[in-house]
């Protein structure tokens, strides 16, 4: 422990009190007529909202208690009276802010709409929330990982709040007889929350923090696929959870779509990052996965103009999620391309040109079901000059 | 014809309802529109008016469907913004579909004619290519509308839309065929067209991110993209740390 705390106090004094004031909210020196009270809950305000800025700026490693002091302008006797050490503050933060950021979650997850519905609807308001408060997704999904192992064992806990999404059961779904989770449904909910939290760390960790709302569709066909159809063997389990996909989009033509898309995507993600997770040679894994997407045209000729030609017909959210596919298989060739590129802008401008060659070339082919016609891999990578 | 040209009646915008009311004063009329033309007597050919009609009815189209996006663009606003009456609308389009069609069809000519007028101006294949697409980036980020029609909205308009957005795109191949004249021969034919969906799915990015008005930043980008197959990663690389000439 640093010896700090057992500094006189007059120092502490000296530094608090007579110190020019440099902050507005910080409280006027001699006597105010305030009572003891009201002074730390000022001051506890002000050590809080310094962490916060300083966290979200600088990360919590490089953060300092003495940084905090002179940022929140209280002295170190009253920084230690409140907190035990730096990171007992941080966690306040971080629990403060998660609390802030999933109640309007929670709330939006309320109500009487089919489950898959009220998830995405709550989703929409998270992804929103980061988007519109890079700090505090900073803070609750990247820093707090850093921040040592009290910091983990209350993330642990405030990430738990969010089971209730994953849990049609007994969240808002009664109509299970039993009324008991299942260790698969525990399971699932687990699994569900951890990957939520690794993806928004993944994109937030990457800068991509004002993207989140995008990610809205992806997230919810993946989470909603233990309880749709991914979990078949444990049917009996889910048999009451109303999943039937009934989704939000206006029209019953795009809803029945759309039903059938996220399965389409994830099959064609699927066979594509396989194919190119046997490959070492960063060339040959380009090679592959353009492989794998053109045999799946061939070979799934339907899913293909389902994915590529009909989503771009059938409404506003099957063109967000057709350009979520495409994103996705740019991502997944980009990865390859950056151990061969100047720079990774450029190795995601190159999988963006790869996917759109691909579309331009094999679009007609696609479209008219005529998969003889479809482009060869290496028309398609002469573009990438591998 | 002659005689008819006259007549008050002349100008299917004002539609039977507006001539009727000009032949009663009393009632208040609609402001017309600075490019509308004027009521009663101009002594205009039947194909003047169509052309003036057709031009605002594409204007409109293309700001409607530009800036709300095709499908809440509604045939009534069109005809509305455009001040024609709906019976002049489908005297001149099919439908709503076609009505797009054209208009994106007229703005991706004038994109690529000034595209090709900028790729004659230079000799070297590299400098035409960089020329040519720096017109195009820099006429798209100035009219962000016509952006988002010949990228984004013709996407979502049908597919005869798609269809006619996939022949207007061959237009540009001849950007990247010069350049296949210049190398060997072993390069599979539908490469131009293999980069000009490339480069399109990059600008369409751009675009759909709102970020059509910053499109000449993304130049050395396209630059590396359209270098790289035909001459080669170091001729790539040399694009790229040419930056963006008026641009970031």
């Amino acid at each position: 422990m640093p010896d700090h705390r057992s500094r006189p106090a007059k120092a502490a004094l000296a530094t608090g009190v007579s110190a020019g004031r440099t902050h507005l909210d910080q409280l006027r020196g001699g006597k105010h007529g305030l009572t003891p009270e009201q002074v730390a809950s000022s001051q506890r305000e002000r050590v809080l909202a310094a962490m916060r800025e300083l966290v979200a700026t600088h990360g919590y490693r490089d953060v300092s208690v003495a940084g905090v002091l002179r940022h929140a302008g209280v002295s170190r006797k009253t920084f230690y009276e409140l907190y035990p050490g730096k990171e007992e503050c941080f966690v306040a933060v971080y629990e403060d802010e998660m609390e802030r950021l999933l109640a309007p979650v929670m709330q939006a997850f309320e109500g009487s709409e089919p489950w898959v519905d009220r998830l995405r609807t709550a989703l929409g308001v998270l992804l929103g929330a980061l988007a519109g408060d890079p700090s505090a997704a900073r803070i609750c999904f990247v820093e707090v990982l850093a921040a040592g192992p009290l910091a983990l064992e209350r993330r642990a806990q405030a990430l738990a709040a969010l089971d209730p999404l994953f849990a049609p059961h007994d969240g808002a779904d009664e109509r299970d007889a039993e009324g008991a989770r299942t260790p698969r449904s525990r399971a699932v909910t687990a699994g569900s929350v951890g990957y939520l939290a690794e993806v928004l760390h993944r994109e937030i960790a990457a800068g991509h923090v004002e993207d989140l709302p995008l990610l809205r569709a992806q997230l919810t066909d993946t989470l909603t696929l233990p309880f749709t159809g991914g979990g078949r063997d444990g049917k009996g389990d889910n048999a009451s959870v109303d999943v039937e996909p009934e989704m939000t989009a206006d029209d019953a033509g795009e809803r029945a779509f759309l039903a059938g898309y996220g399965e389409i995507a994830a099959d064609v993600l699927g066979t594509v990052s396989a194919a190119m997770a046997v490959e070492d040679d960063p060339a040959a894994r380009i090679r592959a996965g353009v492989a794998a997407l053109l045999d799946f045209c061939a070979d799934r000729p339907d899913r293909a103009r389902a994915l590529f030609v009909e989503a771009l017909s059938a409404g506003p959210a099957a063109r967000e999620r057709r350009s979520e596919t495409t994103r996705r298989l740019a991502d997944l060739l980009a990865q390859p391309l950056r151990e061969l590129r100047p720079n990774e802008r450029i190795a995601d401008v190159s999988a963006i040109a790869l996917v759109g060659g691909f579309h331009e070339l094999s679009y007609t082919s696609i479209d008219r079901l005529e998969p003889d016609d479809l482009p060869t891999v290496d028309t398609i990578i002469a573009v990438a000059r591998l | 014809m002659a005689a008819d040209e006259h007549r008050p009646e002349r100008e299917e915008a004002a539609g039977g309802a507006e001539d009727a009311a000009a032949a009663r004063p009393r009632r208040k009329l609609p402001p017309r529109r600075p490019d509308q033309l004027p009521r009663g007597r101009h002594g205009l050919s039947d194909a003047e008016v169509e052309a003036s009609q057709r031009t605002r009815i594409l204007d409109a189209m293309k700001a409607l469907a530009g800036e709300r996006g095709y499908h809440d663009a509604s045939i009534a606003d069109v005809i509305k913004r455009a001040g024609v009456t709906r019976k002049a609308f489908y005297k001149l389009f099919e439908d709503k579909e076609q009505c797009f069609i054209q208009a994106y069809e007229r703005d991706l000519a004038r994109l690529l004619t000034l595209t090709l007028e900028a790729f004659e101006t230079q000799d070297e294949w590299a400098d035409r290519v960089r020329a040519a697409l720096s017109a195009l980036l820099h006429a798209l980020a100035r009219d962000p509308t016509a952006a988002r029609l010949c990228f984004i909205e013709v996407m979502t308009a049908g597919p005869r839309a798609i269809a006619a957005r996939n022949e207007a795109m061959r237009g540009f191949t001849i950007v990247f065929d010069t350049g296949r004249l210049e190398d060997d021969r072993s390069r599979p034919p539908a490469l131009a067209l293999n980069m000009v969906g490339g480069m399109s799915e990059i600008v369409h990015r751009e675009i759909a991110s709102g970020r059509a008005e910053d499109l000449p930043n993304v130049l050395p980008d396209l630059m590396y993209t359209s270098v790289l197959p035909i001459l080669g990663p170091e001729a790539a690389e040399r694009e790229l740390e040419r930056g963006a000439p008026g641009g970031i």
